[in-house]
């Protein structure tokens, strides 16, 4: 197997595989094949967990859209060393919403949501074959968190509550809350082992 | 800054603080290799929480983010100048000691044991002194992850220091007549880097030497065997 690497395979576009890190990487050089490629890796993470926090569907687009955009100018500013990909875009993108819905012109509305009961972190969502065993991970290993770590975690993740809300909801002290969203992290994290 | 402040990582990683705790909290992270090392890796474990809600973005949005891609600048790398800085991160022995003392306030476990005992407190102070000294290396680096019988574990590691440190967390003492074992790997076979019954308190390992790796296991307490015998429970890697 003395085969010449062929020019057209590693990295040529089209026959690239949607792994987020290597298109993130080619992105950061301007290579717009590559953010097309990503756009398609990753747009459903980015809008379900955009939806799920700020619930509205042409806000979430817009969020999705922002969130999008910026992955594509600062690109080149995402330090590879410090986390993988999709963390990356995640974690823009969970930002971007919970700014969104924290916002003034939300403030509104906000003040209906902090006093509606939490929804279920996993709903009706149509599923697709593809992330059903990670959705089925993450589910059971919510379900092997204490009620006061759990609630304490989707509330603020999927529910964009600051701490602060999330213990006058719970009813429990500022101290307990801010614990229990650090080691129902570090449980989850045990919990789901090592991504891919 | 106080016990508040280095307890967030949590709720930051969440993004559950408020616009001025999270600037303050950002503030802190440049300057502390511990929270730093924790947000990064809670931040992956966030972002599966994130991933498991997903569900297919609206047919019309992806035309539109390509369309306004291609009209929007991309930002250059960071300038070299401004890598070197970050990379340094510039902190200051003491800042970093600080921080350290801090972790106390963390309750992982991980400064417990010294906590305990009041005659162990100058020599908690030594152990702080020393690791400031270390993460305030240009080059310390970070490491994180999972023992396999439970727990964690994060490492940080400096070659101009020719030193590491382990933090473990979550670890059960070890079985009766037995004892925790670290090793460094990586340079010919696993050299003994230190023994301890309980993992309360952060291991110091001097003369890392051409060493790429920091292992776990449980060996027998007495004997102390020169190459290990048990299950590796934990590792980390680093380029040399
Ligand atoms: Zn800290």
């Amino acid at each position: 197997m003395e085969n010449a690497p062929s020019p057209r395979r590693p990295g040529g576009a089209g026959t690239a595989p949607a792994d987020p890190d290597a298109l993130l990487a080619r992105v950061a050089r301007g290579d717009d094949a590559a953010f097309a490629l990503l756009y398609d890796a990753v747009s459903a993470p980015v809008y379900g967990l955009v939806l799920r926090v700020v619930r509205d569907p042409a806000q979430a687009e817009e969020v999705a859209q922002e969130v999008m955009v910026e992955v594509w100018r600062t690109a080149a500013r995402h330090d590879a060393g410090r986390g993988g990909a999709l963390t990356w875009i995640m974690t823009l993108a969970h930002r971007r919403a919970v700014d969104r819905v924290r916002s003034a012109q939300a403030a509104a509305d906000r003040e209906t949501r902090a006093h509606r009961p939490a929804a279920p972190a996993f709903d009706e969502v149509g599923e697709e074959v593809e992330g059903r065993l990670e959705r089925e991970r993450v589910r059971r290993c919510l379900g092997g968190l204490t009620e006061l770590q759990r609630e304490s975690v989707t509330l603020a993740y999927y529910g964009g509550h600051t701490y602060r809300e999330v213990a006058e909801l719970l009813g429990a002290p500022l101290g307990t809350v801010k614990t229990r969203m650090r080691d129902g992290l570090v449980r989850m994290r045990d919990c789901l082992g090592a991504w891919r | 800054m106080t016990d508040a402040v280095h307890g967030l990582a949590g709720p930051y990683v969440l993004d559950a603080l408020g616009p001025a705790e999270r600037r303050d909290f950002e503030r802190h992270l440049a300057g502390c290799a511990v929270c730093s090392g924790e947000v990064a890796e809670l931040r992956a474990t966030a972002a599966r929480l994130g991933a498991a809600a997903a569900r297919p973005a609206p047919p019309g949005l992806r035309a539109r983010v390509l369309a306004e891609a291609a009209r929007t600048r991309q930002l250059p790398p960071p300038l070299p100048a401004a890598r070197v800085r970050r990379l340094r991160r510039a902190v200051p022995a003491l800042a970093a000691a600080a921080c350290l003392a801090l972790a106390a306030g963390l309750g992982t476990g991980w400064y417990r044991a010294e906590r305990r005992a009041d005659h162990a407190e100058a020599a908690k102070q030594d152990m702080a002194h020393m690791m400031g000294e270390m993460m305030s290396a240009p080059d310390a680096r970070t490491l994180a992850g999972s023992v396999s019988t439970g727990g964690h574990g994060m490492v940080v590691v400096s070659r101009q220091r020719d030193s590491a440190v382990v933090m473990l967390s979550g670890l059960a003492a070890a079985p009766a007549g037995r004892t925790y074992a670290l090793w460094l790997t990586g340079d010919g076979a696993p050299r003994p880097a230190g023994r301890m019954r309980t993992t309360d308190a952060p291991a110091m390992i001097h003369g890392i030497g051409r060493a790429t790796g920091v292992g776990l296991t449980v060996e027998p307490m007495s004997g102390a065997p020169a190459r290990p015998t048990g299950d590796q429970i934990f590792a980390a890697r680093w380029t040399r």
